[in-house]
C-alpha cells in the first residue's frame, strides 16, 4: 500500500455507491482512499450486473417521456408501503433528477431509449454497455482525479469511541493494518452473499439459494456497525429473489440466469405438484414473487413445464430447457415422478375451459375446479416436444440496512448520529425500501446517497 | 471441418448468453443482428464476425468475461470467425494454404522478387539499363519493358479481383443475402457510409478499446482512414498514370506537379504513416483478445503495404539518381508480392466486411421500423432486475 499522506475519506466498496461517493469527496478536495475486497477483475459488486437506474425527468434527448417526482413517489409507495422513511424517499427522488447530468460529467453514457419501435421504457435510463461499463468508467474517472484505489483489501472492523470512528482495520491477504481517516463511507452492499447469516433466518434452506450478485457482499461492515450501536433499518429477514435456472452458478450468475417462462407454464415442485397460480398477474408484477415461492418449496426447487406452443414467447435463456417427446420422459429428465407429473398435467389440461388467449393482458383464460388455479393464459400443455426449466430462488439483495439521516450519516440506535461514519447504497437502502422493489431504484439510491455521503464526508 | 464445428458450437454457447443478457446491444450492429437469431450457423458466424469491427467495448463491458466461469470473449470469438471465413473463401485451396499466415507472405515476397528479376533478365532490352538513371520519358521502361509490366500487372490484379469477386458472391449467398443484392440508392449510401467511416468501430460512441483497453480513443479509426484513403489515392495515381499514358500518350516518369505524382505522393505518405501507426498499435495492444493467426495476417498485410508505399515514395524521391533501376525492381517486386498475396491475406477483410455491412444494412432495413420483439414479455421486462 502507498502510505500517501494524511487520509481524509476512506470509502469501503467499489460498486456504484462507493465510486459515486469517492468521486464526490475527491471533487470537494478530500484525499480519498477507496478499498475493494474483490480483485480488480471482480470489482464492482452487484453494480456490475445492473443495467439501468430510475430517475425523475422531463423529456430529453435520451428519454422521450416525462416521469415526475410525484409519480415516482407514488410508484415507490405502492411497492414498499407506508413504513418507509418518506423524507429520505423524497430526498432520493429529488436527487434522482440531477443524477444523470452528474453521471454524464463523470463519463457515463446512455443507451438511447428508442431503437426502432422498441422501447426501453419511460422511467429508467440504461447505461451503455450495462453496469460493468459503468463501474469501469467511474473507476477510471475516480483514478484520474486522484482517488487511490486498493483492490483485494477489505474492511474488517471499525474502532468506535462513542459516536466517532477513530480508526479502521483493513486486511489484505493475511496482512492487517489500521488507518485513521477523518471520515468513513460504508458503501459495501447488503449481506445476501453471507449464507450463514441467511441461515440464521431461513435455516438450511438458505444453502439452496443462488446468489445472483457478488460473492463479496457478506455484510461484515454492516454487522460490525450494528454491534457498535448503529440503528438497523429495513427488514432483517427480507430478501428480494426471483426464479433462476438451477443449473446456473451459485454466485455471480447475474442477469442471464433469470427465467421468464412462468406465466406460460405450469410450475411444479419436487413432488410434481402445482403450488401457486402461475397466471395471477402480469409477469412484471409477479416477477419477484416467484423467488420467494420457490424458496418455500421442498429442496427449494421447482420446474416450469410447457410445450412447443409457447417456447418462443419469452426472453431466451442461458441454458436450453430440458426437452422430451412426452411428459413422462420429461419427468425423468427432471428427476420427477413420471406418473405424478403426468397426472398433474392431465388434471391441469382437463380443467381448461377455453377462451381467447392474449399474452399482452389479463386474458381470463383460466382453469376451473383445480387448486391452485391458473387465472390467465392457461393454454393446454399438449403439443410435443415438451420442455422444462429447473428453477431455484436467486437472491438479488437483502432488505436490512443502517439507519441514516439526510446527510447519509449513520444513525445511532438511540438518539443522534455518528459524527464521521456515512453509508450509501444497498447498505442503507432499507431506510427507503423495506419490501418490494422498483426496477432501477437500487442504482438511484446508490448514486444519490453516494454523492451526498461523499460531499458530507469531505466536509468532516 | 471440425475446427469450424467447434467454433460454431462455441459461438452458439456465447451468443446464447449474450441473447439472454443484451447489455451490449447499442455498441454495434452485431448484437441486434444476434438477437434476430436463436440457432447459429456457420454463415451466421461469418456474418457477425465480419460486421464486428473489433472495438472491444463489449469485452470491457462484459461481467461474464474471464475469470467468470461463463468466459465470454466476443472479440476473440469474432476474430476466430474472421480467420476461418477468410480461409474458407480463398480459392484455390492449395494456393491459399501456401500463402496462409506470415510465412506465406515471405514466400510471396521472394517469389515476387524472383519474378521481377527473372522478367528483367528475360525481357530487359539490356541488363545495363538497370543501372541507368532517369533519362527522360520512357526511361522506366528501359529497365522494365512496358508490355511485360502491363501484362504482368493486369494478370496479377485480374487474378486477385477474380478470386475476391467469386468469394464475395459466395459469401453473400452463405450469409443469407437476397439474390437481387441490396436495392435502392438509400441502402447503398448507408452501406458505403458505414463501411467508409468504420461506424462499428466507434463502440456506440465510446470509441475503440484498441490498442489501449482502458483508454478508448478514435486513434485506430483515424489510422485506418489514413491507410485506406491513402491506398485509394495511390490506386487513383495508377489510374491517372494509365490515362495519361494510354490516352494522352505521355510516358512516365511524370513531373512533380502532375496528377499521378501528387496522388501517389500524398497517398503513399498516408499509407506509410498509417501502417507505421498500425504496427505500433499492435505492439501496445494486450494479447488474448484476438485469434493468434490475426497477428500474422495483420502484420504480413501491413508490412507488405508499407513496403509497397515506402519503395514507391523512395522511387519518386530518387528517380533522378542511379538508384532508380534497383529501386524500381524492388518496388515492382513488392507490388507483385502484394497482389499475389492479396486474395489470400488480410486485404480480403475489405471485401468480406463490405459484403457483411451491405447485408446488415439490408437486414436492418427489412425489419424496420424495428425488429418485432420475440415475446410480449420481452419488451416490458427489460426494466426488471
Ligand atoms: C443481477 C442483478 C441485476 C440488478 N440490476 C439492477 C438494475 O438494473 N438497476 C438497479 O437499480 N439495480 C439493480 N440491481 C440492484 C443493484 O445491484 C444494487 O442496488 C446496487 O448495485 C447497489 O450498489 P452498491 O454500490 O450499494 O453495492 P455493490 O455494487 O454491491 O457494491 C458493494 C461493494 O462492496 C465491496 N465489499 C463488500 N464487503 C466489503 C468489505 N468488507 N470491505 C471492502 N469492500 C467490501 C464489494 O466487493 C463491492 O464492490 C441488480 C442486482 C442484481 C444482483
Ligand atoms: C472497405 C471497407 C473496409 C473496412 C470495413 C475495414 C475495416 C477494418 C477493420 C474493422 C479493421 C480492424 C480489425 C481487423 O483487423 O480486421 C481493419 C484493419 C486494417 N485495415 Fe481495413 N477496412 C476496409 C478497407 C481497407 C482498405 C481498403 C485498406 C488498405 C488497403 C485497409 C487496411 C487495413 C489495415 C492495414 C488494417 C490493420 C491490420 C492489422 O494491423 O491487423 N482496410 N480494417
Ligand atoms: S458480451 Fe457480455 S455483457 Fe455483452 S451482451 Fe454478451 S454477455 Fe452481455
Ligand atoms: S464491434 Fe465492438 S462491441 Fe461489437 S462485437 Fe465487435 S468488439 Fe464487440
Amino acid at each position: 500500500m502507498k502510505a500517501s499522506g494524511p487520509l481524509d475519506v476512506l470509502v469501503v466498496g467499489a460498486g456504484n455507491a462507493a465510486l459515486s461517493a469517492a468521486i464526490a469527496a475527491r471533487r470537494r478536495g478530500a484525499a480519498v482512499l477507496l478499498i475493494e475486497r474483490a480483485s480488480r477483475d471482480w470489482r464492482g459488486g452487484n453494480s456490475k450486473y445492473t443495467r439501468n437506474l430510475r430517475c425523475a425527468h422531463d423529456p430529453d434527448g435520451v428519454m422521450p417521456g416525462a416521469y415526475g417526482e410525484e409519480e415516482f413517489f407514488d410508484d415507490l409507495m405502492q411497492v414498499t408501503g407506508p413504513e418507509t422513511d418518506r423524507d429520505l424517499a423524497r430526498l432520493c427522488i429529488a436527487g434522482s433528477r440531477e443524477a444523470p447530468a452528474w453521471m454524464e460529467e463523470n463519463g457515463i453514457r446512455w443507451q438511447p431509449a428508442m431503437r426502432g419501435t422498441l422501447h426501453l421504457g419511460r422511467t429508467n435510463r440504461f447505461f451503455l454497455g450495462g453496469g460493468k461499463a459503468l463501474v469501469n468508467t467511474l473507476s477510471a474517472t475516480a483514478e484520474r482525479i486522484g482517488v487511490e484505489i486498493l483492490y483485494e483489501t477489505g474492511l474488517v472492523d471499525l474502532a468506535i469511541a462513542g459516536d466517532r470512528c477513530e480508526a479502521v482495520t483493513l486486511a489484505s491477504g493475511d496482512r492487517e493494518w489500521a488507518v485513521e481517516p477523518r471520515a468513513v463511507v460504508l458503501a459495501c452492499g447488503g449481506f445476501e452473499a453471507n449464507i450463514g447469516w441467511l441461515e440464521e433466518h431461513w435455516g438450511a434452506a438458505a444453502r439452496n439459494y443462488a446468489i445472483r450478485g457478488s460473492r463479496e457482499n457478506d455484510g461484515l461492515p454492516l454487522r460490525r456497525m450494528l454491534e457498535h450501536g448503529a440503528m438497523a433499518r429495513g427488514n432483517p429477514k427480507g430478501f428480494h429473489a426471483i426464479a433462476v435456472d438451477a443449473r446456473g452458478p451459485k454466485f455471480e450468475g447475474g442477469i442471464v440466469t433469470r427465467v421468464d417462462s412462468v406465466p406460460f407454464s405450469v410450475m411444479v415442485n419436487e413432488e410434481a405438484e402445482r403450488f401457486y397460480d402461475e397466471g395471477e398477474d402480469l409477469w412484471p408484477k409477479r416477477y419477484a414473487t416467484w423467488g420467494r415461492l420457490i424458496a418455500e418449496q421442498p429442496s427449494q426447487r421447482a420446474w416450469s413445464i410447457f410445450d412447443r406452443q409457447v417456447v418462443d414467447r419469452f426472453m431466451s435463456t442461458v441454458f436450453e430447457p430440458f426437452e422430451a417427446a412426452s411428459i413422462e420422459e420429461l419427468a425423468v429428465r427432471c428427476s420427477l415422478d413420471p406418473a405424478q407429473l403426468g397426472a398433474t398435467v392431465a388434471a391441469y389440461n382437463a380443467s381448461l375451459d377455453g377462451g381467447t388467449y392474449d399474452p399482452s393482458r389479463l386474458d381470463g383464460v383460466a382453469t376451473a375446479g383445480i387448486a391452485p388455479p391458473k387465472s390467465n393464459w392457461a393454454l393446454p400443455i399438449e403439443q410435443p416436444p415438451f420442455y422444462a426449466y429447473p428453477l431455484c430462488p436467486g437472491i438479488t439483495f437483502t432488505y436490512l440496512g443502517l439507519g441514516v439521516d439526510a446527510d447519509a450519516r449513520v444513525r445511532l440506535a438511540g438518539e443522534g448520529t455518528f459524527q464521521n461514519v456515512f453509508a450509501a447504497g444497498e447498505i442503507m437502502a432499507g431506510n427507503i425500501l423495506r419490501r418490494g422493489y422498483l426496477a432501477g431504484f437500487g442504482m438511484t439510491i446508490g448514486t444519490v446517497f453516494g454523492r451526498i455521503a461523499g460531499e458530507r464526508s469531505a466536509d468532516v | 471441418m471440425s475446427e469450424l464445428q467447434d467454433l460454431v458450437d462455441e459461438a452458439q454457447r456465447q451468443f446464447t448468453i449474450c441473447n439472454a443478457c443484451r447489455y451490449c446491444e447499442d455498441y454495434c450492429a452485431v448484437f441486434p443482428a444476434m438477437e434476430e437469431r436463436r440457432l447459429f450457423t456457420e454463415g451466421d458466424l461469418g456474418y457477425l464476425a465480419t460486421v464486428c469491427h473489433d472495438c472491444r467495448a463489449c469485452y470491457q463491458a462484459c461481467m461474464y468475461a474471464e475469470p467468470h466461469e461463463f468466459a465470454i470473449n466476443i472479440p476473440q470469438l469474432m476474430s476466430e470467425g474472421r480467420v476461418l471465413t477468410y480461409e474458407r473463401y480463398a480459392e484455390p485451396r492449395w494456393l491459399a494454404r501456401l500463402f496462409e499466415r506470415a510465412r506465406g507472405t515471405l514466400v510471396a515476397a521472394v517469389v515476387g522478387a524472383a519474378l521481377a528479376v527473372a522478367l528483367v533478365f528475360l525481357l530487359a532490352t539490356s541488363a545495363d539499363s538497370l543501372l541507368m538513371g532517369n533519362e527522360g520519358p520512357g526511361s522506366f521502361y528501359t529497365v522494365f519493358p512496358q508490355a511485360a509490366m502491363l501484362a504482368f500487372g493486369l494478370l496479377l490484379a485480374g487474378w486477385a479481383i477474380l478470386v475476391c469477386v467469386v468469394g464475395a458472391l459466395r459469401f453473400w449467398r452463405d450469409i443469407g443475402g437476397p439474390t437481387g443484392g441490396i436495392r435502392g440508392p438509400r441502402l447503398w449510401r448507408r452501406a458505403i457510409g458505414e463501411a467508409a467511416t468504420l461506424r462499428w468501430m466507434r463502440g456506440g460512441g465510446g470509441e475503440c478499446h484498441f490498442p489501449d483497453a482502458e483508454e478508448p480513443s478514435p486513434l485506430r479509426r483515424y489510422t485506418h482512414a489514413a491507410v485506406a484513403a491513402g491506398f485509394l489515392l495511390t490506386f487513383g495515381a495508377t489510374v491517372a498514370a494509365a490515362i495519361e499514358e494510354n490516352i494522352f500518350g505521355i510516358l512516365p516518369p511524370y513531373p512533380l506537379l502532375s496528377v499521378p505524382v501528387i496522388l501517389g505522393t500524398v497517398g503513399g505518405v498516408m499509407v506509410v504513416l498509417g501502417c507505421i501507426g498500425f504496427l505500433r498499435m499492435r505492439r501496445e495492444a494486450p494479447a488474448g483478445l484476438a485469434a493468434p493467426q490475426t497477428a500474422s495476417l495483420g502484420l504480413a498485410f501491413t508490412w507488405s503495404l508499407l513496403v509497397v508505399a515506402a519503395t514507391g515514395l523512395a522511387l519518386l524521391a530518387l528517380r533522378e539518381t542511379d538508384l532508380m533501376g534497383p529501386l524500381l525492381l524492388v518496388h515492382l517486386a513488392a507490388v507483385f508480392a502484394f497482389f499475389l498475396t492479396a486474395p489470400y491475406g488480410h486485404l480480403v477483410h475489405a471485401v468480406y466486411r463490405s459484403v457483411a455491412i451491405a447485408r446488415n444494412v439490408q437486414e436492418r432495413a427489412s425489419s424496420e421500423p424495428g425488429p418485432e420483439p420475440r415475446s410480449e414479455v420481452q419488451e416490458r421486462d427489460t426494466a426488471l432486475v
